[in-house]
């Protein structure tokens, strides 16, 4: 097949999962032409929430404070990614990117400097940085513990209104729930969140879902729903909700496929059409040929293993992520990257990849896998210096830190993308 | 505190699929007996084999008697239990560099203990198994076949309860009242209330496995166990429609043996000195791969799903006091404990699953004998089937009759193995009426729940929120009924975490940790 197309680019990102996204934008924010490569399948899994740090530190308890802990982490631990990055930058960059993600139809919201408590649909607490307005009542409620009732739906396997409300009995016993069938889907045995979503997009259905809820209200000021309010217009469609039930409604984020995930990636979407960056979606890069010069020429292909797409770019960010992605591959004998076969800090014998249990509050060491890199995120090669000039890695694929047992997934995303945009958009860095 | 009072004529202290089978043998034959089990059925090692009803030509090296008693027994089991067992056929295969002088004599041995055995040229082999080795130089065709030992086991003892047996698990003895050469009364405790009791039977059966050496204990009786540990590992797929033995003397990594959707291949031989750590070592999978590469190559890229390990109940004979614990008779080991001065007491141990049902008669008959009655053993003849809903213990099977059923409102629950809701409620409704706990985990024992290319990622969550829905379980019993899940999945998976597994692990790890917080989730919390 011939119909290859030739790119010629300032930079390629490589992977759109958040870092690649979040880079994109920044990207595009700087005038800088990029091509951004990859689909963005990982996101029905993402919560949709934008965490920083959760984690205290050394005593893993929940923390309220990022930036106190970021402190910590930056003073004990020099080889974090965290640690090469001004807390005011890691903040400039979230701003940035909540302010794109609002002026596309997805506000965020949460303290200015603190951590907020987002109820789950397992009944816990989960500590984010920045959460979709949708949940702001979610976060009020379960502060105030007010009563609150909540909807359940026959059919839909990702949240169970009994289990949320038999979790909190103890510490929050003033929640009802009650069972309504969601507009147009009776006779269907099982309910997915996503055309429930998608449904909700009509008024014809946000009506007929405020009518079936109505006579279930029993002087209640809240009341909680799974993330199910909409994809494109999810605030608007809670806001008159809200006015035709007269209550505050509310969001709780559910296990996969998560809507508030598809929003994010569709608001990624939107943000960046008609910018300087340029979107190959559908397609993915499975080789980097090694090649001496200063640019970077690397081939894509579809799914179909066709071969799409050559591009050259004068720089490069690596934003591939880890063992889902494929940006990390494994075997039996060891961790390796893929693409630019950069040197992975790990352990070559299996036997220390993990703890002895699952729930080890030290978390696994597999977990710390990944590229080391120097002050500007430019992965290192064997010798220890730059592998390339213009090679910048970004997000999770990052060595030294565990974004799952420290909350710190989108956050460390965001903020090493923006890092090495910068550094981009400066030009070579001395 | 001593609150029940149970006077059955047998007690079986084991339900493995021995303590099962004799339960079901002496409850065909119209004797009560009552089984207790430590943990539940198929723990020990009934659960942690390969799942392999032998032709009997694995031992025509060793031992011509066991291979004859595989060969006879295996065929009555494919009578009375077609339901637990795939009749897959099997072949043994030698590879270059394999011992070309058994690979002659095997025939032979084969004719001489009875084993059907069918030479096959190596095309011909390559044919009906496209995934052996190239290096293939010899192939035999066997009588081979897949048996699913918690089927038997479940259908053993459901079968013996529908005629009067009664079945207590987590129930563990713990001391024996002896009186002129006679057990009076067995000390029982709940090892999950802690609740105490005491049995008053006739006549005690010791079918402990690897713990039966600690059972004779309570009665002083000295028995000589060897703990022969072998490790397993499960793969993602099915890799070949045969059972894959391969043709040299017994050894390590010799066996692949289909088990319905998936794969299960070993095994190893480790020596163990107790059994406080019965796990799969990292070494041990890397060696079973490396050994099981030369006779199926796909070994070495397959995806795993876990590896475990099971403790082959070994007793050293008094003439055999060295040498490597194959050499020690996989046959049984019927012990009557009146020559040891306990004239109510019976050990079985050894074994295999292929011969149960044998050491279950001998057992049984030794126990009639005591009883001083004459009734005699219709097992082989009477078919293995009860009415218990054991639908959900086949792969396949839940989603063939929930496809054959109209039922609005159902929906799968598990979708690795296809477990539909409405099969999980009969189930449940099932276990409460047989006094079983009703949460998470106890429902696992009983199904192909959380035992696909998942690991119990989705699945765990959906039946958490039914058994929510059904108040079988409240408070946040079902956030420590998941954390327990993935701690036992973990145990077994950690292993074989490498490549799609360890992505998966990651994905798991994401959503539970990352985002559900379970790793936050202290057990004893307040809220």
């Amino acid at each position: 097949m011939e119909n290859k197309t030739s790119l010629k680019t300032d930079l390629v990102i490589i992977g759109a999962g958040m870092a690649g996204l979040a880079g994109a934008v920044f990207a595009a924010n700087r005038g800088i032409n990029a091509v951004l490569v990859g689909g963005a399948g990982a996101f029905e899994y993402a919560s949709g929430l934008l965490d920083l740090w959760g984690l205290t530190h050394p005593d893993n308890g929940y923390c309220k404070d990022p930036w106190q802990d970021l402190a910590k982490i930056q003073a004990s631990r020099p080889c974090h990614p965290f640690s090469k990055i001004c807390p005011s930058t890691i903040e400039t960059a979230f701003g940035e990117l909540t302010d794109v993600l609002g002026q596309n139809g997805l506000a965020y919201a949460g303290m200015a400097r603190e951590n907020s408590q987002i109820l789950t649909a397992f009944g816990t607490a989960k500590p984010t940085f920045r959460y979709p307005v949708t949940m702001a009542h979610n976060v009020t409620a379960l502060r105030e513990k007010n009563p609150t009732l909540l909807l359940d739906f026959n059919g839909l396997r990702e949240f169970r209104a009994r289990f949320v409300q038999q979790v909190l009995s103890s510490t929050w016993p003033n929640i009802r729930i009650a069972a309504v069938e969601f507009p147009q889907m009776s006779g269907r045995s099982e309910l997915v969140t996503p055309l429930m979503a998608q449904a909700m997009e009509t008024e014809q259905v946000q009506d007929k879902f405020a009518a079936a809820v109505r006579p279930h209200l029993k002087g209640e000021q809240f009341i909680g729903v799974p993330a199910i309010l909409g994809i494109n217009t999810a605030d608007k469609i809670r806001k008159r909700l809200e006015g035709l039930l007269g209550v505050n409604l509310f969001e709780i984020p559910t296990s996969p496929i998560s809507v508030p995930g598809i929003r994010l990636s569709e608001t990624f979407k939107k943000a960046l059409e008609d910018t300087c960056v340029t979107r190959l979606p559908d397609q993915r890069v499975l080789l980097v040929p090694q090649n001496p010069g200063k640019d970077f020429v690397l081939e894509t292909h579809t799914h179909s293993g066709t071969r799409a797409t050559r591009i050259q770019a004068a720089t490069c960010l690596l934003a591939t992520g880890r063992f889902l992605s494929k940006g990390l591959i494994s075997d039996r004998k060891g961790i390796k990257e893929p693409l630019f076969n950069l040197p992975v800090d790990h352990s070559t014998d299996r036997e220390h990849w993990h703890a002895a249990t699952y729930f080890d509050p030290g978390g696994h060491a597999v977990n710390l896998a990944g590229i080391t890199t120097d002050d500007h995120f430019r992965p290192l090669g064997r010798d220890n210096r730059a592998a390339h000039e213009t090679l910048y890695a970004a997000g999770s694929i990052l060595a030294g830190q565990d974004w799952m047992r420290t909350r710190s997934g989108s956050g460390l995303s965001i903020a090493t993308a923006f890092s090495a945009i910068e550094q981009i958009a400066l030009g070579r860095p001395v | 505190m001593v609150k029940k009072k149970l006077t059955p004529q047998v007690l079986i202290i084991g339900a493995g699929v021995t303590g099962t089978g004799i339960a079901r043998d002496l409850a065909l034959r119209g004797i009560s007996s009552l089984v207790i089990e430590k943990g539940n059925i198929n723990d020990g090692a009934s659960g942690r084999n390969h799942g392999l009803l032998h032709s009997g030509a694995r031992y025509v090296g060793s031992d011509l008697d066991s291979a004859s008693e595989c060969a006879r027994e295996a065929r009555i089991l494919k009578r009375i239990a077609p339901h637990c067992i795939e009749d897959t056929k099997g072949l043994y295969v030698a590879v270059k560099g394999d011992d070309e002088s058994y690979v002659a004599a095997f025939p032979g041995l084969c004719k001489k203990a009875g084993v059907f055995c069918q030479p096959l040229c190596v095309k011909e082999a390559l044919a009906l198994e496209p995934g052996l080795s190239k290096d293939t130089i010899a192939v035999f065709r066997v009588d081979d076949a897949s048996v699913d030992p918690f089927h038997l086991s479940l259908e053993n003892m459901n079968q013996a309860i529908e005629h009067g047996a009664v079945y207590y698990s987590n129930c563990q003895a713990m001391g024996f009242s002896l009186e002129k050469k006679i057990i009076r009364k067995v000390l029982v405790q709940n090892c999950l209330t802690g609740e105490c009791f005491k049995i008053t039977p006739r006549v005690i059966i010791n079918a402990a496995g690897a713990w039966a050496g600690m059972v004779a204990q309570l009665a002083n009786v000295g028995l000589d166990m060897i703990y022969s540990k072998g490790s397993l590992l499960v793969t993602h797929n099915r890799l070949t429609t045969h059972v894959i033995n391969r043709l040299r003397p017994a050894a390590d990594g010799d066996i692949l043996v289909p088990g319905r959707t998936v794969s299960i291949f070993g095994t190893t031989s480790v020596r163990l000195d107790n059994l406080e750590s019965i796990r799969p070592e990292f070494g041990e999978v890397d060696f079973l791969i490396d050994q099981g590469a030369q006779m199926v190559p796909g070994l070495e890229t397959a995806r795993y799903i876990r590896a475990y390990a099971g403790v082959r109940p070994l007793v050293r004979s008094r003439n055999e006091t060295r040498g490597d614990d194959r050499t020690v008779s996989r046959g049984f080991y019927l012990f009557d404990h009146a020559t040891d001065g306990v004239d109510n007491f019976v050990t079985i141990t050894g074994g295999k699953v292929t011969t149960y049902r044998l050491m279950a008669e001998r057992t049984a008959d030794l126990a009639v004998e005591k009883l001083k009655i004459s009734a005699p053993c219709t097992t082989a003849e009477t078919p293995l089937m009860s009415k218990a809903p054991s639908k959900l213990i086949e792969a396949g099977m839940s989603v063939k009759l929930w496809a054959k059923e109209t039922n609005p409102g159902d929906y799968m629950m598990c979708e690795c193995e296809m477990v539909p809701k409405s099969h999980f409620k009969e189930l449940i409704l099932w276990l409460k009426q047989n006094r079983e706990r009703a949460d998470l985990n106890s429902p696992r024992l009983h199904s192909r729940l959380g035992k696909g290319a998942c690991q119990g990622t989705f699945c765990s969550l959906r039946v958490t929120g039914f058994m929510y829905d059904e108040a079988y379980i409240n408070g946040s019993q079902g956030l420590d009924n998941i954390k327990y899940l993935l701690t036992e999945r973990f145990k077994g998976q950690k292993p074989v975490l490498w490549d799609s597994q360890l992505a998966q692990a990651e994905l798991n790890e994401a959503m539970f940790c990352s985002f559900f917080g379970l790793d936050m989730v202290s057990p004893d919390r307040k809220g």
